[in-house]
């Protein structure tokens, strides 16, 4: 989702890379670069223009630092205040107040409110175990509350029952009524979509939001939004008490700059992002993942997460020790391709590595559905411990024998012995030089997605 | 009729050219222009949404200009010249009057929530309320209460309504019975509505092209427009939404929608320049007739809030 502006951002560190200091004029440099990776992704003007300030000012008064490249440094700064920008923790709906608790869903046309509201109940209906009642306040547009009633219908969740005649403002108390006799933990209210210098419509929802006492205001925004976003945020801000910002529609392909500007001008939290269609495709916001993924370097935590998850931590402590060491056999090759599949194949462990988001195009989708990983580790599991340890010792009759127990041929063996020497050149090369961005950029690196391929 | 939809042009758009032209005027006025005074106009450009290409191009020219007349007045002059040149040649008609096929088929595309329903409703208004028979496909058949809003609109505008009778029907073959149905009643323009859909979910664009596919097996040449609706407040994405959209079903027209807010719809400049597709409409409002044709004269002088 965030991996253009990630691109951006990486090509302008190349500017800054292979230079000894941070001098002005590079570093006019590196922040024009920044400025237009952020303008393009369409983060808004006045977040960016506060932004580059603050890494100009961040910048100037760290020059002093020797022992680390100027690069690395913007980096570190960059990411540093991208975590700081977005909000350094993650936040769920408060539950602290007294049931029923009211959420009122607030935004324009077209945000996702109807499909969000669907979403964020379910999510505390099915995640918190809290009983949940939603009810629409589009009296405006055909249909509207037809379909918040449909979407609740399909997923078990109670809907207040509509009546054609009512105002917004008779539905606010009569749902109110309803939770608070009929003992629900949540009321989600769905207002109409509007505009946000329309006067009227505003000052409707600032009427509802009097009428009784709100919890949550949670302010549902498109990824997609350009730089009208921030006015947007702005004037919705500025009238109601908005508590949390939902951003949805981060499955499209969006450069999602509305994210910072909506830190930016709300100071309120970005708490959820609608990543899909199904009511279940609604998740948490990690600033800092959020933050490190716009950089480039990788949703790492993500993946220690994933990581931990399936796999035995040891393990691969033992074998990342053994990688940096350079004593890389096949017995870790095989593991390794073990812990691929693992993961979910090639192409969606690369999209959480550092540096490596901009190789994901390079590597073929097909690899995730050949058999590659199962006919290499059938050819592995063909060799004697010896062979899988000392693979240099394998030479003609020793081939015929794995292809033939692996039912493959010698020219597969040869080419799974070609690719392992060449990866674990590259991993004595990891250990050596921490510098990945060299690795990534090497010839051979570039060659793997189609080494694997072939 | 002309001078209405300018007005609902102009105060739609005033909100955001006042800001637009009162930012250049601040930035220009009682300063020499030199680099950082363009540079600030560049930003200020961007902020519109029209893209930094488009943006670095109109700061070049007004660097280039060897006698430059540095008052407010004259630095729009550029700015709005430039946009004209882009937009002049996107501007179209509604089709309509010379009708060859019955029924005109247009399909309506985009992604989820740019307001495409309404954007139908408005087009079947617009139709109708020039003496022709109008008939509507509900074609989205995915989201809830979609078809209910739809046929909402249908009466509003006497339209005919097509819909399945079945839950989650296919799109695709609802679309073809429709077409058929439309040939026998004598409708002369049949809109189809279709689901909205993020363009980079192959499945659900393949979706697309299987309706452009059986509406072919009536009539080779059919449908006759398609037209991709764009949210007026969506930035630099709206450029690949496009992208995608004439790559995968040969899209021949753009209404830009929301128009009514602050939202600049600049991205139809750097649109306009790299895809060419033309603009029929703007949508202003949420009422029927708020469906302004688009003039490229008006629209960039509207937003640079020059007279």
């Amino acid at each position: 989702m965030f991996e253009s502006l990630s691109e951006k951002i990486n090509e302008t560190f190349k500017v800054l890379k292979g230079k000894g200091t941070i001098t002005e004029s590079n570093l006019e440099e590196a922040l024009r670069s920044i400025r237009i990776a952020f303008l393009e992704a369409d983060v808004a003007l006045t977040a960016t223009r506060d932004f580059i300030e603050r890494i100009r000012s961040k910048a100037i008064g760290q020059t002093v630092i020797k022992s680390v490249s100027p690069a690395q440094m913007v980096v570190k700064i960059v990411n540093d205040e991208l975590i700081e920008f977005l909000g350094s923790k993650n936040h769920e709906i408060n539950f602290n107040n007294r049931p029923p608790l009211v959420i009122l869903m607030a935004g324009l046309q077209g945000s996702g409110k109807t499909t969000t509201t669907a979403k964020l109940a379910y999510r505390l209906k099915n995640k918190f175990k809290k009983s949940v009642l939603v009810a629409s306040l589009d009296t405006y547009r055909p249909a509207a509350r037809e379909q918040l009633e449909s979407l609740a219908k399909k997923n078990n969740i109670d809907s207040l029952e509509i009546i054609m005649s009512e105002k917004p403002s008779q539905i606010v108390l009569r749902a109110e009524q309803k939770a608070k006799n009929e003992n629900y933990d949540i009321l989600i209210l769905d207002s109409a979509g509007r505009n946000h210098i329309d006067t009227k419509m505003m000052n409707e929802l600032i009427d509802i939001s009097n009428r009784i006492s709100i919890s949550e205001t949670l302010l549902v925004v498109d990824s997609m939004s350009g730089q009208d976003a921030a006015n947007v945020a702005k004037h919705f801000s500025d009238k109601l008490n908005v508590t949390g910002i939902i951003l949805s529609r981060l499955d499209g392909d969006a450069r999602g700059g509305a994210a910072l500007s909506m830190r930016f001008i709300t100071q309120k939290p970005i708490k959820f992002i609608g990543v899909g269609e199904k009511v279940e495709e609604l998740d948490e916001f990690f600033p800092d993942r959020i933050a490190s993924r716009i950089l480039g370097m990788g949703d790492v935590v993500t993946l220690v997460e994933k990581a931990a998850e399936d796999i035995d931590e040891e393990e691969a402590k033992n074998l990342q020790k053994k990688i940096l060491k350079g004593r890389f056999s096949l017995i870790d090759y095989s593991k390794q391709l073990d812990q691929i599949s693992k993961l979910g194949g090639v192409q969606s462990l690369l999209k959480y590595l550092p540096g490596l988001s901009n190789l994901k195009n390079n590597v073929n989708e097909s690899i995730e559905n050949s058999k590659i990983v199962e006919i290499q580790k059938a050819m592995i599991n063909s060799m004697t411990k010896k062979e899988r340890i000392f693979p240099d010792i394998i030479k003609a009759s020793r081939k015929v024998r794995i292809a033939k127990g692996s039912g493959t041929r010698v020219q597969d063996v040869n080419k799974l012995l070609k690719q392992f020497k060449k990866m674990s050149q590259m991993m004595k090369k990891f250990g050596k030089n921490k510098n990945m961005d060299q690795i990534m950029n090497s010839p051979q690196f570039k060659n793997l997605g189609s080494l694997i391929n072939k | 009729m002309v001078v209405t939809w300018i007005k609902n042009l102009k105060k739609s758009l005033s909100k955001s050219s006042s800001v637009i032209g009162e930012g250049i005027k601040k930035i220009i006025k009682s300063r020499k222009i030199d680099d950082s005074t363009l540079e600030e106009l560049e930003n200020h450009l961007i902020s519109s949404d029209i893209g930094i290409v488009f943006s670095e191009e109109i700061i070049t020219e007004i660097k280039n200009k060897k006698y430059l007349d540095t008052s407010v007045e004259a630095v729009k002059k550029i700015i709005l010249n430039s946009i004209i040149k882009v937009l002049k040649p996107l501007e179209k008609e509604v089709l309509i009057g010379k009708i060859n096929t019955h029924p005109f088929i247009i399909l309506v595309v985009g992604v989820n929530g740019v307001g495409k329903t309404a954007t139908v409703g408005k087009l079947a208004y617009k139709f109708s309320s020039q003496g022709k028979k109008v008939g509507i496909v509900a074609a989205d058949t995915f989201r809830a209460a979609a078809v209910e809003q739809l046929e909402i609109w249908s009466k509003r505008t006497n339209s005919t309504f097509f819909s399945s009778k079945i839950e989650n029907a296919d799109p695709a073959s609802l679309s073809y019975s429709s077409y058929l149905k439309a040939k026998e009643q004598k409708i002369d323009i049949l809109i189809i509505d279709t689901a909205g859909r993020l363009h980079n979910k192959s499945n659900l664009m393949d979706q697309l092209t299987k309706i452009i596919r059986v509406l072919k097996k009536i009539n080779a040449s059919a449908p006759d427009e398609v037209i991709l609706v764009l949210d007026g407040n969506t930035g630099q994405n709206s450029i690949k939404q496009a992208s995608v959209f004439k790559e995968i079903c040969d899209i021949n027209s753009l209404i830009i929608s929301k128009l009514d807010g602050t939202a600049k719809g600049g991205a139809v400049i750097p649109i306009g320049k790299t895809l060419k597709i033309p603009i029929i409409g703007l949508g202003v409002g949420e009422q029927k007739e708020d469906l302004v044709k688009f003039e490229a004269d008006e629209f960039a002088r509207a937003l640079l809030d020059i007279n």
